[in-house]
């Protein structure tokens, strides 16, 4: 497929293979539509606001031909084969809308190879094709941006349990009282000083009585 | 419900309060606990929404959520969040990890336009 030099050059791309027991690979990628070949001649003006705007079609190709600069190598069960590979032609016989920030190749190839969770590392801010839209500055910038994230959600992480669940219902119950029976251990050791020194106070003058 | 499950809810929202009030001074700086904790226990509900239901899952979203206009859901440049949070393709992990880089995208656009010496007031 003719693809623009500029537009080619500069997103980036990511896509995946999976290889059977055969040795046989099927390569996987996500595409707006507007990389078709119909629209070849639209220029990358043209297709910016198509990719940035409203969602335009998504379609998943063969990228097997393509290029890379980087691969990773996962060894995976025929189960995981089988997952992936059923998520990938599910998506390919009807392919979601393609969204540069929502939905795009590497929300894609990530969301497949979840399918056989597989642990993978963060997805890379720099593979996002959104990133080449912006340009180099606003790249660097939206970097220490997604940095800025990662610090914080370190802090949540260290600070909640990834397990315990919280419902609904606790919830609304929490909401209907008052901020600070909703604080909980802090006015629990409160309340509970306050009934501690009222009981000495009255066992002290009990015994001062005596 | 039971007392424990209600105790350790209730710690979880005086963290959640803590954790808001040191991520967020400035927006927190004039917020009364009541209202703090409502407006936690209504971005906990959005996350709960969308099946984040840990503590840790649920605060990613809502510390997500204190980064956004608070009418995101009626901004078309923001409809990727409800997109993302909503999608049935994604594990939480993914979905939290696309969240960051939109924001970050989308964030990174905002300050190059608004710096941008060549847009002219109208």
């Amino acid at each position: 497929m003719k693809r623009d030099a500029d537009m080619g050059a500069v997103t980036g791309h990511a896509f995946f293979g999976i290889t059977d027991k055969n040795g046989k690979e099927t390569v996987y990628g996500f595409h707006a539509a507007t990389a078709l070949p119909e629209n070849a001649n639209l220029t990358f003006k043209e297709k910016l606001p198509m990719l940035i705007g409203n969602k335009v079609q998504g379609v998943v190709l063969d990228d097997s031909k393509d290029a890379y600069d980087d691969k990773m190598i996962y060894s995976i069960s025929q189960q995981q084969y089988d997952k992936i590979k059923a998520f990938a032609e599910k998506q390919k016989e009807n392919p979601p809308n393609y969204g540069i920030f929502s939905s795009n190749c590497v929300i894609f190839a990530y969301a497949a190879l979840r399918q056989a969770d597989l642990k993978l590392p963060p997805q890379p801010l720099f593979h996002n094709p959104a990133s080449a839209v912006l340009g180099i500055r606003a790249y660097e910038k939206a970097h220490k941006i997604k940095h800025k994230l990662g610090n914080a959600a370190a802090e949540v992480l260290a600070r909640f349990s990834p397990t315990r669940k919280i419902s609904r219902g606790i919830l609304e119950e929490l909401k209907k009282k008052p901020a600070k029976q909703a604080v909980g251990v802090k006015s629990l050791v409160t309340s509970l000083a306050g009934k501690a020194t009222a009981a000495l106070k009255a066992r002290t003058s009990s015994f001062n009585g005596r | 419900m039971s007392t424990q499950e209600e105790l350790e809810a209730g710690r979880f929202v005086h963290r959640a309060m803590q954790y808001l009030k040191s991520a967020f001074p400035q927006e927190t700086k004039e917020m009364d606990d009541e209202t703090l904790k409502n407006k936690l226990i209504d971005s906990c509900q959005v996350a709960l929404e969308y099946g984040f239901d840990t503590e840790a899952d649920m605060m990613l979203i809502v510390d997500l959520l204190w980064r956004l206009p608070e009418d995101y859901r009626n901004r078309p440049e923001y409809e990727w969040a409800t997109e993302i949070m909503a999608s049935e393709d994604m594990d939480n992990e993914t979905k939290i990890d696309s969240l960051h880089n939109a924001l970050a995208l989308l964030t990174a656009l905002q300050e190059e336009d608004a710096a941008d010496p060549n847009k002219t007031e109208k």
